[in-house]
């Protein structure tokens, strides 16, 4: 996907007054050739330049107006003062800018690049020759500290700490190298960045700044594969920029600088020519490739330098060899005007050549960093990546940390809800518990401060009780009085046996005779004792109580009876004084009853079911009594009855159906109704096949259908 | 300063900010966390103590079946302290019990006084009267076994004797204190305990020696305290009363206040058993002869 996107890339190059522009596209890998234009400036671009050249350039809107040149300021003059990106979203800085007093050259220029779709791509351009100062160096130069000892080399420390210069370096394999600083405006940036902030909403993106002489190296490396001990003599002849560079082995070796007088084309040959010869002579080597390139080279040009050199010399164009034409246009893209154009090409080439870190390229950049590193998507370095690496670490980190204390709370929050939940639960169990003993405690009261009151009183029923009980037994004997005392009471009586006395007189605790006298009856000829007893009033502790019937009060309680009473039904009706019987005093009292029946006191076991029914109707128990009844009526013979009973069972369908059905039949046979048992028992063997009772009805089947037979 | 330098140097302070903001952040959740489980542990101490406390939380099954038994044994036996009492209320709730278990129970009712015992009031009130015993011994039972916390305090029971005859009724002073408590809650109506119905067994007031008992249902046989054997057999006994007539009696035949026991011929006497006052006798009678022998 990438590698179908199609990129541009535009190279820049000016040399005087002329202003080339090549723009390449980068396609499936493939570098093409799409546009070579040109323009000759009427004037320089910068009033400092033009000054330089001698000319007297003014301002565009001034030349209109005809307004007198203004005086520029030493500092403006001095001062090289790249824009930022970021001044480029503030319109108010430019106001002091160059564009403020624009040139005709400039707006020439300006002309001319907006004819290209600069947005839409990436721009190089090369740095002003004039401004550009170098420095070669060999390799005993050393590599220790080079950047600093370079630009002490070629800058004051004025000039350092001014900060206003653009500077890099080559550093041949052999520790040898170039270094070049560029001071002073890069004016095709000025212009670049004006029609940029005029014409497009997209801000242009620049790849790289580059001397010439490193443009024509890079094309060199590029494009050709000389043998290393082969000295190799590019000879760029343009407008302005003249200059043959000697490199061996792809370094940079020397370079110098081609003057030649304004005379005939044949004249600047031969001087060219001379200055090679010289330059030859001068270091002692010998240039067996010299490739030519620039506005004026001509064919001409080429067939002297080969007349002139010997024969195995390769003397030829400076040609792109990596690079494509875009069709339709190969006509107009000869060798000739390749290399014309060819450090424009080979500045946008070196934009768009994907392959450079595998070739020769020399990685120099004059683009100030500023703007490098404005055009950054993620503008950061090394130590940027570790402090980023560090804020993921502990946001991740953190991030982690903190999902595990909000878990820890969470579930701490839980388990303490949890607790809470219980700790509710308990202390309400616990105040009902409370409750609970409260009352217990205000019964126990109450009943303690009953006994206080009533202390050994109120057991006169009890007395009386055992009196008569006692002269039941002892008749002829009877009381005549009885009557309370402090501690008890006093009884007078009267018996015609007087060891009865003794008998009265045990009858209760501290018992004491206090008389017993002879009250003869002469009429009926018999002896009566008289006798007078004193007791205390007996322990009502040790008592046992009367037999009672369930109180009124009991009696709702009956139906609760066999529930199982709860804490709440307790503590929350405290007005409702629940009582019952015990389940289990229930069940005893049904055991009880079934022991009678065992024992074979059917009667007494048939009336005692029968209360039993009656008094506990809902008590599980019950269901086991109705049906003990049936079989105590069967006992009884009353098999009629019984049979109601049983019938009763079988349609509770409850655990005694199996007994009920063989029941049934039992009575059915007493009273010869010999099919209805057979009956009953088939059901019994059909309903309950797994019964042990199934097996008898089986067995009695078969004996009622023996006596059939 | 380099732009690289910068963008680093808003980096870190962006990772201090991270770095802060999570410590921050974390020193948040680790207070939460603290105070959580602080509170956490507080609460579980809570439990421990409150379990600790009560060590029997876990026996309120017991203390239901305890409160259950106590308030059985309330409702059985014990009695309840009323609000309020006054001659009107009590009068009253005698005569309830009166016309629920002894109807023919009759007494005469004064108010003594009213007096306070510590720190419960109590009116105290005397019924007398003549009443059969065992009415007398059912409004005692009554009396005794209800709810209502009355007392008796003195009880004075003597037999009766009308005109030397013997009654059935026995004559009572009971002295009796009725309890109440004003701040005890009070209870709408209490109801009346339904106790099994319980009557003496014997009358121990019964006089066994009494004079012979005025009955006309004995008037229709022969008087042997006025009657002389005439003649006897084996078997047989011939009586002549006051009047002359002459009764023919078998072994068990009735005479007044008892039958014929035994007959010896030889010795030419009859013995009759005979209860006329209480106590079973027998009477010796010789023929000719009104000669008695009692045993």
């Amino acid at each position: 996907m990438a590698k179908n996107k199609k990129k541009l890339a535009f190279g820049i190059f000016k040399d005087g007054l002329t202003i080339k522009i090549a723009q390449l596209t980068l396609e499936n890998g493939i570098i093409t050739i799409q546009r070579l234009e040109e323009t000759t400036l009427s004037s320089a671009l910068s009033i400092k330049e033009s000054e330089e050249n001698g000319e007297t350039v003014l301002p565009l809107e001034q030349q209109e107006n005809e307004i007198i040149i203004p005086e520029l300021s030493d500092g403006e003059e001095k001062t090289f003062s790249l824009p930022e990106m970021s001044d480029y979203e503030d319109s108010d800085n430019f106001t002091d800018s160059p564009t403020d007093n624009i040139i005709p050259g400039m707006q020439e220029l300006q002309n001319f690049l907006q004819e290209f779709p600069l947005e839409r791509g990436k721009i190089s351009f090369n740095a002003d020759n004039d401004q550009i100062s170098y420095f070669l160096f060999d390799s005993s130069f050393g590599t220790k500290n080079l950047h600093n000892r370079l630009l002490n080399e070629l800058l004051s420390k004025k000039e350092i700490k001014a900060k206003n210069y653009s500077f890099d370096f080559i550093l041949n394999p052999d520790k040898s190298g170039l270094a070049f600083v560029h001071k002073g405006n890069f004016n095709i940036f000025h212009a670049l960045r004006d029609i940029n902030l005029n014409l497009s909403k997209k801000k242009y993106f620049y790849s790289y700044i580059d001397t010439n002489e490193i443009s024509l190296i890079n094309i060199v490396n590029h494009n050709y594969d000389f043998s290393e001990d082969d000295y190799v003599l590019i000879l760029y002849i343009g407008f302005d920029y003249k200059i043959g560079i000697i490199l061996k082995n792809g370094m940079y070796i020397r370079s110098f600088p081609i003057i030649f007088p304004d005379t005939d084309e044949v004249s600047i040959r031969e001087t060219i020519f001379s200055k090679i010869l010289l330059e030859q002579d001068t270091f002692n080597i010998t240039i067996k490739n010299i490739l030519l390139a620039g506005d004026n080279t001509t064919d001409e040009d080429l067939k002297y330098f080969r007349s002139a050199t010997q024969e195995d010399d390769n003397i030829t164009r400076l040609d792109h060899k990596q690079l494509t034409v875009q069709k339709g246009m190969e006509n107009k893209v000869t060798l000739e005007k390749i290399a014309k154009y060819a450090i424009p090409i080979e500045l946008a080439y070196k934009t768009l050549d994907v392959k450079k870190k595998n070739r020769k390229t020399n990685k120099t950049n004059l683009l100030p960093n500023k703007v490098m590193e404005n055009q950054k998507h993620f503008k950061i370095v090394w130590h940027g990546f570790l402090v980023l690496l560090a804020i993921f670490y502990f946001a991740f980190a953190g991030t982690i940390k903190n999902l595990e204390l909000k878990r820890d709370i969470i579930n701490y929050e839980k388990k303490n809800y949890q607790v809470e939940q219980e700790f509710i639960k308990n202390s309400d169990l616990i105040r009902k518990l409370n409750e609970i003993k409260d009352k217990i405690n205000k019964l126990e009261e109450d009943m303690i401060k009953v006994e206080e009151i009533t202390e050994n009183k109120n057991q006169w029923n009890y007395i009386l009780d055992v009196f008569s009980r006692s002269l039941n037994k002892n008749r002829l004997s009877w009381l005549n009085n009885i009557s309370s005392s402090d501690q008890g009471f006093k009884i007078e009586g009267y018996t015609t046996n007087r060891h009865a006395i003794i008998v009265f007189s045990e009858l209760f605790p501290e018992s004491k005779i206090t008389n017993i006298s002879i009250n003869d009856d002469d009429e009926n000829e018999i002896t009566i004792w008289k006798f007078n007893i004193t007791s205390n009033y007996p322990d009502y502790k040790s008592l046992t109580s009367p037999e009672k019937e369930k109180t009124e009060l009991e009696k709702p309680a009956e139906k609760t009876e066999t529930e199982k009473i709860t804490i709440e039904e307790v503590v929350e009706k405290p007005e409702t004084v629940i009582i019952t019987e015990t389940s289990e005093e229930i069940s005893k009292k049904y055991n009880t009853i079934l022991s009678l029946y065992f024992s074979g006191k059917i009667d007494d076991a048939y009336n005692q079911f029968s209360e039993f029914v009656k008094d506990y109707p809902q008590h599980e128990m019950s269901y086991n009594a109705k049906y003990l009844i049936g079989e105590c009526l069967y006992h009884k013979g009353r098999y009629a009855e019984a049979k109601k009973i049983f019938e009763m069972i079988y349609k509770l369908n409850g655990n005694k159906t199996p007994d009920a059905l063989i029941m049934l039949g039992h009575c059915s046979v007493k009273e010869n109704d010999l099919e209805s048992a057979v009956q009953y028992w088939n059901t019994l063997i059909k309903k309950y096949p797994d019964n042990n009772l199934s097996e008898i009805a089986q067995k009695k089947i078969m004996d009622i259908k023996g006596i059939e037979k | 300063m380099n732009y690289a330098l910068r963008n680093t140097v808003i980096l870190s302070i962006l990772l201090v900010l991270v770095v802060l903001g999570f410590l921050l952040g974390n020193s948040v959740n680790v207070r939460k966390l603290n105070d959580i489980r602080m509170l956490y542990e507080n609460n579980q101490k809570k439990i421990d103590d409150l379990v600790s406390a009560n060590p029997d939380m876990n026996d309120r099954d017991i203390f239901i079946k305890s409160l259950r038994d106590l308030e059985i044994k309330t409702q059985r036996e014990s009695k309840i302290i009323p609000s309020e009492n006054n001659p009107t209320i009590t009068y009253k709730y005698l005569l309830d019990i009166c016309d629920n278990f002894c109807q023919d129970f009759k007494f005469n009712f004064v108010f003594n006084n009213l007096s306070v015992n510590e720190d419960i009031s109590f009116n105290k009130y005397t019924i007398t009267g003549s009443a059969p015993i065992r009415s007398l011994y059912s409004f005692i039972y009554q009396f005794e076994k209800q709810y209502m916390l009355y007392v008796i305090e003195s009880i004075k029971i003597v037999e009766e004797i009308e005109e030397g005859v013997l009654s059935n009724n026995v004559n009572f002073t009971i002295v009796f204190n009725a309890y109440f408590e004003e701040s005890i809650h009070e209870i709408d109506k209490i109801p009346f305990r339904k106790l099994k119905y319980k009557n003496l067994e014997y009358n121990p007031f019964y006089s066994r020696i009494h004079l012979p008992l005025p009955d006309e249902l004995e008037k229709g046989f022969l008087d042997t305290s006025s009657a002389g054997i005439i003649g006897l057999t084996a078997n047989k006994v011939f009586m002549k009363d006051k009047t002359g007539k002459v009764h023919i009696l078998k072994l068990g035949d009735r005479v007044a206040y008892g039958t014929l026991k035994s007959i010896n011929w030889k010795e030419h006497y009859a013995v009759f058993q005979l209860n006329e006052i209480g106590i079973i006798k027998d009477r010796k009678i010789y023929l000719n002869e009104l000669k008695e022998e009692s045993k």
